[in-house]
């Protein structure tokens, strides 16, 4: 009979424990995967970004000026982007949901004062970098210079050495070495320019 | 002799529903004699929203269409992409997401016999599947992370891969779901106080319900056989399962229908499980997606087609979502005519209502 059916579940029902939990009594549970709230390891940010323009929802923030990594808990979704787009992987996803709070206001996490310090090291060492790019960009200009000065220099003899030729030939004889210097000029600054990035 | 004619106005704050939907019953004593639905209350214009979000993110609006059936949502999306772009996703995420779509089906048709419970004031039966359907929520998490919005899917594939332990994990588990959904199902389909209320209560013929476009679970309840799961898409061309109709066309059958669907559920899951291939869960995507598609897949609810049109921009020109709600509003109207006043918060109910998706 399907009247007694469900009045056996409802006795059964009566002596078991409840199937809520008594959450703020105990701990909440969660699961190994659950993706409850963002995380920053502020010993690893290198605040480059990356998180703040993936973001969906533009919950994230970035001010590379105080070192400061920001987010607005409540504008966040959950949705792991962040952590997934982390090159250094400093973000990562904690099990608890965001704490309730008063306000909807903004988070900010500073960056820890050994962090600050390696990314000062950090600054410091691409500033020499760059300061050496500048430099040995400036020799190859230079020699450049030099390059086509003495190409023009060649053209001009090559041009005075055979002054019966046709005039064909005596615009190819010009072309060449202008065209070959150039390309000279090319070859060394490229070295320069990835030393700058 | 007729009786004199009184509007009685529903919605669009029910206790019977959480969603705003607003009818307009025009009754005679105590008889429905014409309905006029009316939406518009909860429009957030979401699809205008392809135009300013990067094709990769819009897969996190579209999931937020809907609470109940936002990973059908998701899919839809993500397949019409795949599609204008051309993407092979590897055999394993197709079965991943077969697995999650069944997965979400079951927790979708769990809720709704709550609903339906709690619609014809059986308290204790409501929160009983309730508390079945909490397990669902559970499995879900633990497959992906997320117990509403799983965030799971991505155009190329998945965002995390679901490992084979975790999945093995849910065969015990779904087998302890049959048994206490077969427990409470006698309350839905034999007591003789519940079936006073669903039996005869909203006929529609299976001829009716075709012309009315209906979808989805309310359709299959009048005996028409369709089903878009048949289309074979993502890997239910690889599992066996049968369409289910009911003959009963009224309350009594779409109840039928939905949870013999539960069964069905979790037989796929379980295939899905045990052919599980191994492999990577996503493929690289390159390039901005350009051309058009339409998407047809089988909801919860019915039938949902998904039309979007891009032109080799970073932003999709176009996207079009119909929701099963949506098509079967006008068969609700015709049900309607002709039932009692305390039978219309059941008729709602039947057609499994989501108005968030039907306005979007």
């Amino acid at each position: 009979m399907s009247f007694a059916n469900f009045t056996k579940i409802e006795l059964k029902n009566l002596f078991k424990k409840p199937a809520t939990e008594k959450y703020p009594d105990g701990p909440a549970t969660y699961k190994e995967v659950t993706r409850g709230h963002v995380v920053n390891d502020m010993d690893v940010c290198v605040l480059c970004g990356l998180c703040q323009m993936r973001c969906p929802t533009g919950a994230i923030t970035i001010d590379k000026k105080k070192q400061t990594w920001s987010i607005r808990p409540f504008s966040c979704i959950q949705c792991r982007c962040c952590v997934e787009n982390c090159p250094k992987k400093s973000l990562s996803m904690a099990k608890e949901y965001t704490e309730p709070d008063v306000a909807k206001g903004q988070r900010d996490f500073d960056l820890t004062d050994r962090q600050k310090e390696v990314l000062a090291e950090q600054a410091r060492q691409a500033a020499e970098r760059a300061a050496q790019a500048m430099e040995a960009r400036k020799k190859a200009a230079a020699a450049q210079n030099a390059n086509t000065a003495a190409g023009a220099g060649a053209a001009a003899t090559a041009e005075s050495k055979a002054p019966a030729a046709p005039a064909s030939e005596k615009g190819q004889a010009a072309a060449a070495p202008s065209e070959g210097s150039g390309s000279a000029g090319d070859n060394k600054e490229t070295p320069g320019n990835r030393d700058s990035e | 002799m007729a009786g004199k004619r009184s509007v009685i106005p529903f919605g669009p704050q029910h206790p019977v529903l959480p969603e705003p939907i607003h009818i307009d019953l025009v009754t005679e004593d105590e008889k429905v004699v014409e309905a006029i639905p009316s939406i518009g209350f909860i429009h957030r214009g979401l699809e205008s929203l392809v135009t300013k979000k990067d094709f990769n993110d819009m897969v996190y609006v579209a999931e937020r269409i809907c609470g109940i059936c936002s990973y059908g949502h998701g899919y839809g999306y993500v397949d019409a992409l795949e599609h204008i772009m051309s993407i092979e996703v590897p055999d394993r995420v197709q079965y991943i997401r077969t697995l999650l779509f069944e997965l979400s089906r079951l927790h979708s048709h769990i809720l709704w016999l709550g609903l339906m419970a709690d619609a014809f004031g059986f308290e204790s039966l409501f929160m009983e599947t309730w508390r079945i359907r909490e397990k669902v929520l559970d499995m879900l998490e633990n497959a992906t992370g997320g117990r509403v919005i799983f965030s799971i899917l991505k155009i190329g594939g998945l965002r995390r891969d679901v490992p084979d332990e975790v999945m093995k994990g849910f065969i015990p588990e779904l087998d302890r779901i049959a048994e206490e959904i077969k427990a409470c199902e006698g309350a839905f389909l034999l007591d003789p106080a519940v079936q006073s209320r669903l039996r005869g209560v909203g006929y529609i013929s299976g001829k009716d319900a075709e012309r009315l476009g209906c979808e989805g679970p309310f359709l299959r309840a009048s005996g028409v056989e369709w089903d878009n799961r048949t289309r074979g898409y993502a890997a239910y061309g690889e599992v066996d399962f049968e369409v289910i109709t009911s003959k009963e066309g009224d309350s009594y059958g779409r109840c039928e229908v939905r949870i013999k669907e539960i069964y069905q559920s979790i037989s796929i899951i379980k295939q899905c499980i045990e052919k599980m291939p191994a492999g990577n869960h996503s493929v690289p995507v390159k390039g901005f997606p350009n051309g058009e598609h339409m998407t047809v897949i089988e909801q919860p609810r019915g039938g949902a087609c998904y039309y979007v049109h891009s032109s080799g921009k970073k932003f999709i020109e176009r996207m079009r979502v119909r929701t099963p709600t949506f098509a079967n509003i006008p068969a609700l109207a015709e049900t309607l005519k002709g039932c009692d006043v305390a039978d219309v918060p059941i008729l709602v109910v039947t057609i499994d209502p989501c108005i968030s998706c039907t306005e979007r």
